[in-house]
């Protein structure tokens, strides 16, 4: 295993996505929250017009603009840059995904099994290389949304507990949807395939979650205990950095659970199947 | 027509790389591998010969270990009852944007194999001077060279080839035959290589395996695959010539064909019977030898 893992990592260290992936997590990082700057500024300047506020026409709409600014500071649009739907969590999840098809079709998997590697080394050493690849560029987009939210917007308030809040679910929901990449990669066999689902799958789960949410929280505390379990609905606790105790233990372990069950049922998957 | 064949009979158990008993690899519509069974002797190379279709990147998908039989088993006759494979199924597979060097280092690594192998493998392949240009960029040569480098750098014990002159220029095809000749007289590793170039083939290969539609007709050495090909004729006649050759006629077209030995005043008396328009003399070729196997009833 210790080989095929200084293997891929070798291989990883040396291929294009190494200096891409880092490239557009810092690109990433920086225009998402300056796009909110941007609407900030506008916004700030529309509120300016004395005359408009005085327009009976106007003044509604400029009131309601006026409650966006109050909750537009470094902290909430840092926050919202978060959540695996938001941008940079889809692109890395597709491009995970991937990196893990691709060797199908240049035939490095192939080349792998001619060599005795087993199957299940195989795919356990590709997931564990893109895993590592989405926490790492994760972090980096992270900070770097931060740093630009902070400069954007200036001081952020945000406390140690909210901190570890957001670094524990995000490195778990982003280790799930890279194990479901990979799980993708080596079901499908196909690149485009491969994207779609990647893509798609957490913005349609937390599309769908964040319609029934509010049903969700306003249930018995239980319901939203399990609910923790989803992936998808953790990245709602994410978005507000805001989550109880269980949840911070409920949800990497729901997490850690999901991604060894995916993983060994794509190893049991791949040991199976002919290799073109 | 026979599935089951040895190359060499005669040869005892260690002589032999591996064995088959009755492969067979079936998919939902086609059975690409009918029963297969041989013997492969070892430090030989083996020319597996048989039209497109026929089975042969199937058999070489079940050996190398990237496919799974539908039943049937291989046996490797060495100690651990393992062989070191080097292989280029199709196409060479490699990482297109990395260099040669990292190419061989990445496989180093993957096999466990001390690093500082790679530039004498570099040097092996003719690949040295390449630098950090990526794999991509190669000619189709030079990736035939880098795939067969990869290949190599385990120290196969069988080293299987599946159709390496596709795409290579004549220049590209003489280099590469002379290399795994010379490869496979310095290190003594077994080849097998696929292909339906015979003329290609007919310059490198010690024994022939001819497969057609799944099942293996013939497995025999160059030697007496060489011996019996002898001369022909041609001819183009008025009378119907099959009742004064009876079995020994092949009909290509309008001409038929007869070949020898042949007991030259008799043949020239039959000839001047049937009214013959067209005669050429020639000496039979591997291909016009493999048609004969495959659709000329030989039996293995």
């Amino acid at each position: 295993m210790k080989r095929v893992l200084s293997a891929d990592f070798f291989e990883f260290r040396k291929s294009n996505l190494f200096y891409i992936v880092p490239i557009i997590a810092v690109v990433l990082g920086f225009i998402l929250p300056m796009l909110y700057f941007g609407l900030f500024a506008l916004l700030n300047y529309l509120s300016g017009f004395e005359q408009l506020k005085n327009n009976p026409e106007f003044s509604a709409a400029l009131s309601s603009l006026d409650s966006i600014l109050t909750v537009l500071n470094s902290k909430s649009v840092f926050l919202s840059t978060l959540p695996m739907s938001q941008g940079f969590g889809v692109v890395i999840i597709g491009i995970m995904g991937f990196k893990a098809v691709r060797p199908f079709g240049t035939g490095i998997y192939r080349n792998k099994i001619i060599a005795k590697i087993p199957r299940g080394q195989i795919y356990v050493s590709e997931s564990v290389v893109c895993v590592v690849a989405a926490e790492v560029s994760m972090i980096i987009y992270t900070v770097t949304s931060a740093l630009t939210s902070l400069l954007a917007f200036g001081k952020m308030e945000i406390t140690g507990r909210e901190i570890l809040t957001v670094c524990v679910l995000s490195v778990s929901v982003y280790m799930f949807y890279t194990a479901v990449a990979v799980y993708t990669a080596f079901f499908s066999r196909s690149v485009p395939l491969t994207l779609v689902i990647s893509i798609l799958l957490p913005v349609l789960t937390q599309t769908i979650i964040s319609f029934v949410s509010p049903v969700i929280m306003s249930a018995p505390e239980v319901t939203a205990y399990i609910m923790t379990a989803l992936p998808s609905f953790q990245c709602i606790y994410m978005a507000s950095a805001n989550a109880p105790d269980a949840v911070l233990i409920i949800a990497p372990l729901a997490d850690i659970l999901w991604t060894v069950l995916l993983t060994a049922a794509g190893a049991a998957h791949f040991r199976k199947k002919d290799i073109n | 027509m026979a599935a089951e064949a040895d190359v060499f009979t005669e040869k005892t158990d260690t002589e032999f790389l591996f064995s088959t008993e009755g492969i067979t690899k079936k998919y939902k519509l086609t059975t690409a591998n009918d029963g297969i069974s041989v013997s492969v002797p070892r430090g030989r190379i083996i020319g597996f010969v048989g039209e497109n279709g026929s089975g042969k990147t199937t058999f070489l998908r079940l050996l190398t270990g990237l496919s799974y039989p539908t039943s049937g088993s291989f046996k490797f006759h060495t100690e651990s009852g393992k062989c070191r494979i080097g292989a280029i199924v199709e196409t060479p597979a490699y990482h297109p944007s990395m260099s040669a060097e990292d190419n061989l280092r990445f496989q180093a690594k993957l096999c466990g194999i001390d690093e500082s192998k790679v530039p004498e493998m570099l040097k092996t392949v003719g690949l040295q001077d390449t630098g950090k240009k990526k794999a991509r960029f190669f000619s189709l040569g030079m990736r035939q060279r880098l795939g067969i480098g990869i290949a190599l750098l385990s120290d196969p014990e069988l080293l299987i080839l599946d159709e390496p002159t596709n795409g290579l220029d004549p220049q590209g095809i003489i280099e590469l035959r002379e290399f795994l000749k010379q490869l496979c007289r310095v290190k003594k590793i077994t080849l097998m290589i696929s292909s339906h170039i015979l003329s290609e083939l007919s310059l490198l290969a010690d024994d022939y395996l001819f497969i057609h539609k799944g099942k293996l007709v013939k497995s025999i050495s160059a030697e007496d695959l060489f011996r019996d090909m002898g001369k022909q004729i041609r001819f183009r006649c008025e009378e119907d010539p099959s009742g004064v050759f009876p079995g020994v006629l092949q009909k290509n077209g309008e001409w038929y064909v007869l070949s020898g030995p042949f007991d030259y005043p008799s043949l020239l008396e039959k000839l001047s019977k049937l009214g013959v328009t067209d005669l050429e003399t020639g000496t039979e070729t591997l291909e016009t030898r493999y048609m004969s196997i495959i659709y000329g009833g030989e039996r293995a």
